[in-house]
């Protein structure tokens, strides 16, 4: 699959030469310099750009627009503040048209599952950073979608909340067993969240490396914390954070 | 209960400064109690200082209110209510004199006979200097010269002390011993002045036209009065004297005789009318100069010296003799004086312009008076009130007649013995144009009404219409484009520009001023629905695209809760630029309505009126504002939030 972002004016090529095959509940992280394409690549999948030659098929339908099978979770949850918490989560729903009665049942066990019940009838603007990412997960998997996108989904937390939200996540992967693509600019994060990892280089954009890690079914048993400790977790670290150096220098020099 | 409260605005008031002053006082004692406590928590700077504070808004408006009873005399009146009445009485005698003032240097540099001669002689130059020689024959010239140099000889002759008659002099004199005796007895007051009966039958101060009661009410006042009367005659025979020497009666005979001969004789001695009319006109340039000065009343300045020292010293010792009323005046009446003018004292400066509290109140009082029978309202309407509102005027103005018209069948014929026999068309006809009771519902009336009846009318159809075009134009690219120049054309040109093409248009009635709101409504509207539209974060509308909302749900649950707060921002601000433009539409034409109240007001220079218009305005204003902010903290709770 070979895309390319046509902006106004001068043509960039965003993204080139971009061929991957995601499995069924496969975990995929996406890391990569500012500026590589990442969220392009992302934008793409939701349906949001429509690359200038290639195609993307989910199943066996090729995209031609957003979806609500492509759920996304964006980097400041973009809740819609008007409404609560339960009013933010049945969005979907209501939009298709389902009962009342029945997306109350799952309203109900997704914030359940994502730790806020109790919260049904709360503001969102009264939620703090976690939680408001925390409805943004329940919207979307309310929806029931085949693929979920974060897009730097927990880029805007502290340190802690953030632990805890990448615990959260891989919960939900292993409950749902939905395939799920997270883009990031945390090499740990990627590392943690991530079956496969694809390592982004700039100018064009393309996909400069691949890892298969062991680390997110590890994440699944063990603290995240311990894993981050790990011998082979700090090599490969190491070894993606000199990867993206020398990237970030060969830009800073060409420029 | 208000007939009495009228009557004793004076009472009233003094009740009111003092609570007021004491309400100042305690609030800047509790405030500075209150800084001190927080003075060690907040930083200068700190959002936090603003907060709350609620003593120093009752510190301001008592000292708002407190300098507005100051300067409108109503701290005057309050305290002093016969001040206003003595100080009528002390006009009275400068008013007396003012005859005798206005002639001599005492409120100006020159004496008015100084004044004249130096304009006088200088105009006989001018006229000497362009003395036409080809209209007057060389003998008329000679005899034209010489009436100027008459005129000229009088002036000199007048400014003269030495050619001053005895007579005159004496009779100047006269005039000096009795502004002199005045002065003994306003130095040495004899005792026993009292009011006249008439006099304390006067209504009291402000409370009826005119407004400050004319005839002494105390015993001050009183000789005050008597004193002025006195002086008024010795002015009287002021201006009877005449400055005219036998020598000078002489002169002004001789002059006049050739002027009169001069006038007459060379006119007929050649036809060309340019030169008879040349020459008319300056001999009558040299008679106007010569009339001005041989009436006798210019005086030697040296004459009347000693005079104008008594007259001088007299109203001295008239302020002298204020006594405890000058330091009340100094104190109490800031700003202006009260005059005396022929049949009515009146308050000049803020005392007139600026009305006291307690008036402003009572108009208000006056003017809310539903009873329209009985002087209550304004012009046959009230202020606000209600009415019965027949059914049958709605429904007249809401179908139109040519509807009646597309009904099956036909309207009634006459029969055939010449009656008309109605059937259900004609009655459907009848129901259209209101002829048909069908009873009446409770309905706001009044000036008030009519006024907020506009706005709201307007405001409904401007949001109705103004707000989905404005969300269109934030979503489309087309409607952005197409209705762009549309409306930046027409909206900066502010209401006031449009008001008379729109009232010839529409008529002076509420239709034309309905639709001028509603121009100004609309174009707020429109800009900012559509600011709140185009303010739609991209995450939230690709969040609601990838939740499954097609484009019809996106406009409804996100696009538009998403520029609500902008919108009701926008409805906020039109109200208030919708309110201001009626004010004034109303004062450029019809028959209701505050502005329409502010304008006739004006024109007979009613100043309560005038303000308590303003303050209505003011009040209603603020009572939207409060409204609207009420409303969008429970509407929209998130703003700013999100």
């Amino acid at each position: 699959m070979t895309f390319a972002n046509q902006q106004t004016g001068a043509k960039v090529e965003a993204l080139k030469d971009i061929n991957f095959i995601l499995k069924k509940g496969e975990l995929l992280s996406v890391l990569g310099p500012s500026g590589c394409g990442k969220t392009t690549l992302l934008n793409m999948i939701a349906g949001f750009i429509t690359p200038t030659s290639g195609q993307i098929v989910v199943g066996d339908r090729v995209i031609d627009g957003p979806g609500a099978d492509r759920g996304m979770v964006f980097q400041q949850g973009a809740l819609f503040e008007w409404l609560t918490v339960a009013k933010n989560v049945d969005f979907g729903l209501r939009m298709q048209g389902v009962s009342e009665a029945e997306s109350r049942d799952q309203v109900e066990k997704w914030l359940a599952t994502v730790g806020l019940q109790g919260f049904a009838d709360t503001p969102t603007y009264q939620l703090s950073g976690g939680m408001q990412q925390r409805v943004a997960l329940a919207r979307c998997l309310v929806n029931d979608p085949d693929v979920i996108l974060m897009d730097e989904p927990l880029g805007a937390l502290d340190a802690l909340t953030r632990e805890k939200m990448q615990s959260l996540v891989l919960e939900l992967w292993k409950k749902t067993g939905k395939t799920i693509i997270i883009i990031t600019h945390s090499v740990e994060e990627a590392l943690l969240l991530g079956e496969r990892l694809f390592v982004m280089a700039p100018r064009p954009g393309r996909i400069h490396k691949e890892y298969q890690l062991p680390f997110a079914e590890w994440g699944l048993k063990r603290s995240l914390r311990d894993i981050k400790l790990e011998p082979e977790f700090s090599t490969v670290r190491e070894e993606i954070l000199t990867m993206i150096w020398n990237m970030e220098e060969e830009i800073m020099g060409g420029a | 209960m208000l007939d009495w409260l009228s009557d004793n605005r004076a009472l009233v008031a003094a009740v009111i400064i003092l609570c007021l002053v004491s309400s100042f006082f305690a609030s800047i004692f509790y405030g500075l109690k209150q800084t001190r406590l927080r003075e060690k928590d907040q930083v200068f700077g700190d959002p936090e200082r603003t907060v709350g504070g609620w003593f120093w808004a009752v510190c301001g408006v008592s000292t708002l209110l407190l300098v507005w009873f100051y300067f409108s005399w109503g701290s005057a009146r309050a305290f002093f209510p016969q001040a206003a009445n003595e100080l009528c009485q002390v006009a009275k005698l400068h008013e007396a004199v003012s005859p005798v003032t206005s002639s001599l240097a005492i409120e100006s540099r020159y004496s008015k006979s100084k004044t004249l001669l130096v304009r006088n002689s200088r105009q006989l130059d001018e006229l000497q200097a362009r003395l036409p020689a080809n209209v007057f024959s060389p003998a008329d010239a000679a005899r034209v010269t010489l009436v100027m140099q008459n005129t000229q000889q009088l002036i000199s002759m007048m400014a003269t002390p030495d050619f001053v008659d005895q007579k005159t002099i004496a009779e100047i004199q006269a005039i000096k011993a009795g502004y002199a005796a005045i002065t003994n007895e306003l130095a040495n007051p004899k005792l026993g002045w009292t009011a006249a009966a008439d006099a304390l039958a006067q209504p009291s101060w402000g409370i009826t036209e005119p407004e400050i009661p004319l005839l002494p009410v105390s015993a001050k006042g009183a000789m005050y009065d008597a004193l002025a009367r006195d002086a008024a005659a010795i002015s009287k025979d002021y201006l009877k004297i005449r400055n005219l020497a036998p020598a000078a009666k002489a002169l002004i005979a001789e002059t006049k005789a050739m002027i009169a001969a001069l006038k007459k004789s060379p006119s007929t001695d050649d036809g060309d009318p340019q030169i008879v009319k040349e020459r008319a006109d300056y001999m009558k340039a040299v008679d106007r100069i010569f009339k001005r000065i041989d009436d006798g009343k210019i005086f030697p300045a040296e004459v009347m010296a000693e005079m104008q020292v008594a007259v001088q010293t007299m109203l001295d010792q008239a302020e002298r003799s204020k006594g405890s009323l000058g330091i009340v005046e100094m104190l109490f009446f800031p700003a202006g004086d009260i005059v005396k003018s022929r049949t009515q004292c009146t308050e000049q400066g803020p005392g007139r312009w600026l009305p006291k509290p307690t008036d402003v109140v009572a108009t208000f009082f006056a003017l809310a008076n539903p009873d329209v029978e009985n002087g209550g309202g304004y012009k046959g309407t009230t202020l606000l009130w209600w009415k019965w509102l027949p059914i049958s005027d709605v429904v007249s103005f809401v179908i139109p007649d040519a509807l009646i018209d597309f009904l099956p069948g036909d309207y009634g014929r006459l029969n055939d013995d010449g009656r008309f026999e109605p059937n259900y068309k004609d009655w459907m006809l009848a129901l259209a144009q209101g002829d048909v009771y069908l009873g009446a519902v409770p309905m706001l009336d009044g000036h008030i009404w009519d006024s907020l009846f506009r706005v709201l009318v307007a405001m409904f159809f401007g949001v109705l219409l103004g707000v989905p075009l404005g969300i269109y134009m934030g979503v489309s690219r087309f409607c952005k484009s197409f209705f762009d120049p549309m409306i930046e054309l027409y909206r900066p040109v502010p209401p006031l520009a449009w008001a008379p093409l729109i009232l010839t248009i529409f008529g002076i009635q509420d239709d034309g001023k309905i639709f001028l709101l509603f121009m100004v409504a609309f174009a707020i509207m429109v800009i900012s629905a559509r600011t709140g539209a185009t303010g739609a974060q991209l995450s939230k509308i690709r969040a609601s695209h990838s939740l499954g909302a097609n484009d019809r749900q996106i406009l409804r649950y996100v696009i538009l809760p998403n520029a609500l707060p902008e919108i009701m921002t926008g409805i906020r601000i039109s109200i208030g630029v919708c309110w201001g433009t009626l004010v004034a539409a109303e004062m450029l034409a019809g028959t209701t309505g505050v502005g329409f109240i502010e304008n006739v007001a004006r024109t007979v220079s009613d100043y309560e009126l005038i303000w308590v218009t303003i303050l209505i305005m003011g009040s209603l204003g603020l009572i939207f504002d409060l409204m609207m902010r009420w409303v969008i903290g429970r509407l929209i709770p998130w703003r700013g939030k999100g």
